[in-house]
C-alpha cells in the first residue's frame, strides 16, 4: 500500500467529548489531522483557514445546525468544493436520504465504532 | 309517539273493524235464514188456503149435484169435503194466528154460515122429501152467492199474503247486501290500513334502520365522520342519537390517541437521539482504549474496558431496534414498494452478516430464483438479514446456514436453514415476541437484544406476509418469510390490443359522482367503465384489465379493501396503477392494504374531482412513458 499523505479534515460538532473521542480515533487509528470547531460558524471560519481534504459535520447543533453550515460552505467558491460527511444520531433512511440530497458525500451513524470511523469517511469520500 | 303505541293502536282500529264485519256478516246470514223460514210457511199457507178453496167449492158443486139429481154418487164427495174443510181451516186459523189477521176469521165465519143456512137445509128437505123446496132454495143463488165471495176472499187472503212475503223477502236481500258490502268494506279497510301500515313502517322503521346500518358500516369501514341521521320513530331515533354520540367519542378517542401516537413516535425518536449522543462518547473513548491506541492496558484492566465496550455495543443495537420496531409498527412510515430481484435481496443479505459468519466459521450458501419481487427492499434485507444474523450466532462452527428462496403458487417463501442447536417446539411461537430468548443467557453470550424477530415479524406483516418457523432441538431451524407475488404490469399486447384508448374503471357507489367523474374522463377520450358494488367492481377488472382503476372505499355492497384483496390473487391486476378516492381518513397501514400498482390518494370534498382527473392522466401519463 503507497504511503499516502496524511488527510486533513476540519471536524465539527457541539459535543466536546464527541470531538475528543473523534480526534482520537483519526489522529490515532488512521494518522489523520483533525482541526476541531465547536459550531457552525467556527467550523465555516476554520475550512475557509485550513482548506482541508474534507469536512465531518454533525448535524444537530445550536445555533448554525449541520445542513445551514453546509450551505454556507457551498455559497462560498472557495469552500464549495470540499466534500462534506455528515455525522449524526438520525438513522431515519428518510433522514440519510435528505441529506445526501442536500449535496453531503455521506452520512455515517453515531455512535461510530472509533476503529473504523476513519474507514466509513474514506468510503464515503471516495478515498482509498 | 313510539312505534308500540303506533302499531298497538292500528292492531285496535283493525280489531274493530274486523269485529263490525264479523257482526255484519252473522246478521246478514242470520235475516237469509230467517227469510227462508218465512218463506217456507207463507207457501205452506198458500197452499192450504188454494186445497181449502177447492175443497169448498167441490163441496158446493157437490151438493148442487145432489139437489138436482138426487143421485147418492154427489152425496159422497160432499160428505168427504166437510172434515177436509174443517182440518184445513183449524190448521190455517193456527198458522195465521200470529199475524192477528181478522181476514181469515170472516172467511172461516162465512163458511159456517153457508153449511149451517145453507147446505144443512137443503140437505134435510132433500132427505125429507121436500126436494122441490131445496131446488127452490138451490136456485136463489144464496149458497152460491156465499160460496163465490169465500172464493174471491181466499183469493184476496192469499195475494195478500203473498205480497207480505214479496215484501219481507226484499227487505231481507237489502239486509243481505248491506251485509256483504259491509264485510267486503271491513276486509277492504283492513287490508288498506294493513298496506298504510307497511309504508308507514317502512318510511319511519325500515328505512331509516337501512340508512343507521350503512352509516354504522361506514363508520367500520374508517369513515370517522358518519353519522345517522334522525327521521324514524322514536325507538329508532334513540338508537340513531345513541350511535352518534358514541361516533362523536370514538372518533374524539381515535383522533387523540392517533397523536398521541404520534407523540410516542416522536418522542421515540428524540430520546434515542438523545441517548445516542452520550453513546458515542462512551463507544469512542472505549474503544481507543481497548485498542490500544491510548497506551498499553494491563490484561486486567482491559478485559473491563472490553466488558464495559460489548455491552454499549449492545445499548446501541438495543436503542436501534427499539426505534426500528416503534416506526415499523406505528405504521406511520409507509412501505417504498419497488421491484426487487430476488438473488440481491438475499446477497445483500448474506453480505451484511458475512464478517460476523466468518468470525464463528459458519459458511454460507444463497440460492435464488430468477424472480423479482415488489418489497420494501432496505427493510426486506433488514429482515433476512436479522434472520441470517440468529442463524449464525446459533450456529456450530464449520456448519452451514442456507438462505435460498422457494415459489408456491402465488406466494414465494424466503428461507433462512442453521444447523444450530434447535428451538424447543413450545417457544416456536414465543421467539417471535419481544425480548424472548430461548435461553436467558441468549441476551449475554450472543449479544443479541431479543428484538430481531419481533421486528422481523413486524417488517413481514407490514407486507401482507407472514413468517414461519420449523425446528428440531439439536438439529436446526429454518425461517420462512412468506410472502404474496406482485407480478408485472399488465402488457403492452393487451394495451395495443384496444386500439389505444385508455380504458379506466370507475369504483363508486353514488351515482352522481360516477356520472360527473365519469364524464371529466370521458373528455379525454377514455373508455370509462363503471361498478358499483365490490364484486362489480372485481368482475369488471377482470374483464376489461383496465390501465387505472378509481376506487371508492366506502361502496353499496362490501368496500375497496374487498377488491384489492380480490385484485392481488389475479396476475394480471395485481399492479394495477390505483387512485384511491375516498372521504374517510387513511392510515398509513390502510392504505398499504389499498395498493396494487402505482397507488395514489386523492381525498374526496368539494372540488376535488379536478385533483381526481389529474391524477388518474398523470398515471395514465406514466403508464404511457
Amino acid at each position: 500500500m503507497t504511503d499516502v499523505a496524511a488527510r486533513r479534515v476540519v471536524l465539527v460538532d457541539d459535543e466536546d467529548d464527541i470531538r475528543l473521542v473523534a480526534r482520537a480515533s483519526l489522529e490515532r487509528i488512521a494518522g489523520w489531522k483533525v482541526y476541531p470547531a465547536s459550531s457552525g460558524a467556527e467550523g465555516v471560519a476554520l475550512v475557509r483557514a485550513e482548506l482541508p481534504d474534507a469536512v465531518v459535520l454533525d448535524v444537530m447543533m445550536p445555533g448554525m445546525d449541520g445542513p445551514a453550515t453546509l450551505a454556507e460552505l457551498r455559497a462560498d467558491p472557495v469552500t464549495a468544493s470540499i466534500p462534506v460527511v455528515f455525522l449524526t444520531a438520525k438513522v431515519q433512511a428518510a433522514e440519510r436520504r435528505r441529506l445526501e440530497e442536500l449535496g453531503a458525500a455521506g452520512v455515517v451513524a453515531k455512535p461510530f465504532d472509533p476503529m473504523t470511523l476513519a474507514t466509513e469517511l474514506s468510503t464515503a469520500l471516495g478515498w482509498g | 309517539m313510539t312505534a308500540q303505541q303506533f302499531l298497538r293502536r292500528v292492531v285496535r282500529i283493525q280489531g274493530i273493524i274486523l269485529a263490525a264485519a264479523l257482526l255484519l256478516s252473522t246478521a246478514g246470514v242470520l235475516t237469509y235464514r230467517w227469510a227462508a223460514d218465512r218463506v217456507r210457511e207463507t207457501s205452506a199457507v198458500l197452499v192450504d188456503l188454494q186445497s181449502l178453496r177447492s175443497e169448498v167449492l167441490g163441496a158446493e158443486s157437490a151438493l148442487r149435484g145432489y139437489v138436482i139429481t138426487t143421485n147418492d154418487a154427489f152425496l159422497a164427495p160432499y160428505e168427504a169435503a166437510a172434515p177436509n174443510i174443517k182440518a184445513l181451516s183449524t190448521r190455517l186459523e193456527e198458522r195465521l194466528a200470529p199475524r192477528d189477521d181478522a181476514a181469515f176469521a170472516a172467511i172461516t165465519e162465512l163458511i159456517r154460515a153457508w153449511r149451517v143456512n145453507f147446505a144443512t137445509p137443503v140437505l134435510f128437505d132433500v132427505a125429507s122429501g121436500h126436494r122441490d123446496a131445496a131446488v127452490a132454495f138451490m136456485e136463489t143463488q144464496a149458497g152460491k152467492r156465499r160460496i163465490d165471495k169465500v172464493q174471491v176472499d181466499l183469493a184476496a187472503l192469499s195475494a195478500r199474503l203473498r205480497d207480505q212475503e214479496n215484501d219481507r223477502q226484499r227487505a231481507a236481500d237489502e239486509v243481505g247486501w248491506v251485509s256483504v258490502a259491509g264485510t267486503l268494506l271491513g276486509v277492504v279497510l283492513i287490508l288498506g290500513i294493513g298496506g298504510q301500515l307497511r309504508r308507514r313502517l317502512n318510511r319511519r322503521i325500515a328505512g331509516p334502520l337501512e340508512e343507521l346500518a350503512d352509516v354504522t358500516g361506514r363508520f367500520g369501514s374508517g369513515e370517522l365522520t358518519a353519522r345517522a341521521g334522525d327521521d324514524g320513530v322514536i325507538e329508532v331515533q334513540r338508537v340513531s342519537a345513541a350511535f352518534n354520540a358514541m361516533a362523536e367519542r370514538t372518533q374524539a378517542m381515535v383522533v387523540e390517541l392517533m397523536a398521541v401516537d404520534r407523540l410516542k413516535s416522536e418522542f421515540v425518536s428524540v430520546v434515542s437521539h438523545e441517548l445516542r449522543t452520550p453513546l458515542t462518547s462512551i463507544r469512542g473513548s472505549l474503544g481507543l482504549l481497548s485498542s490500544g491506541a491510548m497506551g498499553e492496558l494491563p490484561s486486567d484492566a482491559s478485559e473491563m474496558v472490553a466488558i464495559a465496550t460489548s455491552n454499549t455495543d449492545r445499548l446501541v443495537r438495543l436503542i436501534n431496534d427499539i426505534l426500528d420496531l416503534e416506526r415499523i409498527e406505528g405504521g406511520h412510515e409507509a412501505l417504498e414498494l419497488r421491484m426487487v430481484p430476488v438473488a440481491e435481496l438475499l446477497d445483500d443479505a448474506a453480505s451484511a452478516v458475512r464478517g460476523a459468519a466468518q468470525t464463528a466459521g459458519v459458511a454460507i450458501e444463497v440460492e435464488a430464483p430468477d424472480i423479482a419481487i415488489e418489497v420494501d427492499g432496505d427493510r426486506m434485507i433488514q429482515a433476512v438479514t436479522n434472520l441470517l444474523g440468529n442463524a449464525v450466532k446459533f450456529s456450530e462452527p464449520g456448519s452451514t446456514v442456507v438462505v435460498d428462496a422457494v415459489v408456491r403458487g402465488h406466494q414465494i417463501a424466503l428461507q433462512v436453514r442453521d444447523q444450530g442447536r434447535g428451538i424447543p417446539p413450545d417457544m416456536l411461537e414465543a421467539v417471535f415476541e419481544r425480548f424472548q430468548q430461548v435461553d436467558a443467557s441468549d441476551a449475554r453470550e450472543k449479544g443479541g437484544t431479543g428484538l430481531g424477530l419481533a421486528i422481523v415479524r413486524t417488517i413481514v406483516q407490514r407486507h401482507g406476509g407472514r413468517v414461519e418457523v420449523t425446528s428440531t432441538v439439536g438439529e436446526g431451524s429454518c425461517f420462512s418469510i412468506v410472502l404474496p407475488i406482485m407480478s408485472q404490469a399488465p402488457t403492452e399486447e393487451a394495451r395495443a390490443d384496444r386500439g389505444g384508448a385508455a380504458v379506466v374503471v370507475l369504483v363508486e357507489d353514488d351515482p352522481d359522482l360516477r356520472l360527473v367523474v365519469g364524464a371529466l374522463l370521458g373528455r379525454h377520450g377514455i373508455d370509462v367503465a363503471t361498478a358499483e358494488t365490490a364484486q362489480e367492481a372485481i368482475e369488471r377488472c377482470r374483464t376489461a384489465v383496465p390501465d387505472v382503476l378509481v376506487l371508492d372505499v366506502s361502496l353499496a355492497e362490501g368496500d375497496g379493501y374487498d377488491v384489492v384483496q380480490a385484485l392481488r390473487q389475479d396476475d394480471r391486476l395485481r399492479s394495477l396503477p390505483t387512485v384511491v378516492y375516498t372521504a374517510a381518513i387513511l392510515s398509513p397501514a390502510q392504505r398499504d392494504r389499498l395498493r396494487l400498482g402505482d397507488t395514489v390518494f386523492v381525498a374526496k370534498g368539494q372540488r376535488d374531482d379536478q385533483a381526481l382527473e389529474h391524477e388518474v392522466m398523470a398515471l395514465l401519463a406514466r403508464i404511457r412513458s
